[in-house]
């Protein structure tokens, strides 16, 4: 019986995680004081490359969100359109060929908040929900959400 | 005028014929197909190239004269410690790591220019600072075979994607190389062709180039778009043992003028195919020490002209570089100039994610009549190559690698095995 209802309450549980996710949208944000109002979909993609792109004269610094394996994955596919190993690839090359900077990479949310907030021309991505209770970062725009 | 009705530079028939007693120079062999190549590439267009890259070494003779590089290097590395960010955005920095191990033995050699067997344990080092505007980047090579600093440049960035670098550089006329760099785990094969080699390893084309670099692109709304690199420096001196490059740390004079260019066009700019035309002018300066010195060549004029492609489709993807090489040897008694092709194909199919299978074939045309590449015996002018690559984990891969190669003076096969990987 116990066995039972353990059974029952990881199905529902793992059902309702589903069901949060599936209205989660991925969403581009900045630190509350940043200037950036908009990005075209190149810019973003050319930030995410280590190609300079600037807003106010400042070099626009991308952070990669890697503290949800989901969230990564859909950013690879909506942002830089690449599977994860050719990207990696990629950046190696683009930084050995001419000292491009990667992108910072965090796997600690908080830490990539507190970056977001002390660095007004960095942006990175997040899940809105993660977004909107986050202090100190704001919404710039939609990148993903599931159909 | 030959009998075949071409007429040569002057004073290739008037050639002094105790040059062959040297061991060094070979009797030229002249081919059908050699002559045709060469009668399509001296037409007035051709030459006009080649005199046009005369006239800018006259012009920019006195900008190029070799100078102590020491005091500007170490103001620019003073000035980037001095100055840790622009502006008041932080400056980024990288640091990568690529290390490799290979076993090789080489079998059927008739010669002692290549070890028959041993190992080379390799580290490339690559830092760059960036900040605003300001760019820095080294690029170091410690091995069990040579220890070199291969890059080091200081960049200007103007506007979002043209940089001015100053230093030492790889120069652009060289596709694999300028893709790789000393990155070995970021190429598939553990060797790279022939005609793509280092200086010191048998390269018959000048890779390190110590001057200007001017790196360009341009991106459209499609995402397509093409870059240009264009570069002008000091060229490589030829020595007994091949071609010597200027080191920044320890400049020597006598080096002659190198331009060189590529214009690549890219169907995706964040992407990887790309297919394009590079090619260049080195004067190059020979060491009065060296046999042909000796001989009466006082410097050889190289011009490279040459097309390119990387093309992936799915899993197969295709590497191939074509270049024809012209060398006008310049003498006392009467230039000599002589030309060979070089290119290969390389073809990679990647099997799942961690697996990929590769083959080369690398070919020249008219080496044997050429006498600079003569002069550089190390040169791999003939080469088949197969090989497995397994990407053993995150950032590792494991290759095993075997070849059938020739150069002008002997015919002998390659195995390698290698592990290489890169960090952080």
């Amino acid at each position: 019986m116990y066995r039972l209802f353990a059974a029952s309450l990881t199905l529902s549980l793992a059902l309702c995680w589903t069901a949060v996710r599936g209205e989660e949208q991925v969403v581009l944000v900045a630190g509350e004081n940043s200037p950036i109002e908009n990005l075209s979909p190149l810019e973003l993609r050319k930030a995410y490359f280590g190609i300079v792109v600037r807003y106010d004269n400042q070099i626009i610094r991308p952070f990669r969100n890697s503290s949800d394996p989901q969230l990564s994955e859909i950013f690879l596919q909506s942002v830089v359109a690449m599977s994860e190993r050719s990207y990696e690839r990629r950046l190696f090359s683009l930084t050995l060929k001419s000292g491009r900077p990667r992108p910072e990479e965090f796997t600690d949310q908080d830490d990539l908040v507190r970056a977001l907030r002390e660095y007004p021309h960095s942006i990175s991505y997040m899940w809105r929900s993660d977004a909107e209770r986050s202090i100190g970062i704001k919404v710039i725009k939609l990148l993903w959400q599931e159909n | 005028m030959a009998p075949n009705g071409f007429e040569y530079d002057s004073g290739f028939e008037e050639r002094d014929e105790s040059i062959y007693e040297s061991p060094l120079v070979a009797r030229p062999t002249r081919l059908l197909h050699v002559d045709i190549i060469r009668r399509a590439f001296t037409t007035p267009v051709f030459t006009g190239i080649s005199e046009a890259f005369v006239s800018m070494k006259n012009i920019c003779a006195p900008l190029l004269k070799p100078f102590d590089w020491k005091r500007p290097l170490a103001g620019i590395v003073f000035s980037l410690l001095a100055i840790p960010s622009q502006a008041g955005e932080k400056a980024q920095h990288e640091f990568l790591l690529f290390p490799s191990v290979e076993v090789f033995d080489n079998t059927g050699l008739d010669d002692e220019l290549f070890d028959s067997a041993g190992n080379i344990v390799t580290a490339g080092f690559m830092y760059s600072y960036s900040g605003n505007r300001l760019r820095f980047l080294a690029e170091y090579v410690l091995s069990t075979e040579e220890s070199e600093m291969e890059r080091l440049t200081a960049g200007w960035l103007f506007g979002e994607q043209t940089m001015l670098w100053v230093g030492r550089f790889h120069q652009p006329s060289k596709y694999w190389t300028t893709e790789h760099h000393h990155g070995q785990y970021l190429q598939t094969s553990i060797s790279r062709p022939g005609i793509e080699e280092w200086e010191d390893e048998g390269g018959p084309i000048p890779t390190h180039i110590t001057g200007l670099l001017l790196e360009t692109g341009q991106i459209r709304e499609d995402s397509s778009g093409f870059q240009i690199a264009v570069s002008a420096g000091f060229a490589p001196v030829l020595t007994e043992d091949g071609l010597e490059p200027v080191e920044p740390l320890d400049p020597s004079s006598d080096h002659g003028p190198a331009f060189n260019f590529r214009l690549a066009y890219l169907p995706d700019y964040f992407g990887n195919n790309q297919f394009g035309i590079l090619g260049g002018w080195n004067d190059i300066e020979i060491d009065s020490d060296t046999s042909p010195s000796q001989l009466g060549t006082e410097s050889v004029e190289q011009l490279q002209l040459g097309v390119y492609l990387d093309w992936r489709w799915e899993q197969l993807r295709f590497i191939s570089n074509v270049n024809y090489l012209e060398y006008k040897h310049i003498r006392a008694d009467g230039n000599i100039t002589d030309d060979v092709w070089s290119g290969y194909i390389q073809a990679e199919y990647a099997i799942g994610s961690y697996w990929t299978v590769y083959g080369r074939h690398e070919n020249s045309s008219g080496e044997d009549g050429t006498e600079f590449i003569r002069l550089i015996p190390k040169f791999i002018s003939y080469r088949n190559v197969f090989g497995v690559r397994w990407d053993i984990a995150t950032s590792h891969a494991l290759t095993l690698e075997i070849a059938d190669t020739e150069t002008v003076t002997s015919d002998f096969g390659q195995y390698r095995l290698q592990w290489s990987a890169v960090f952080p």
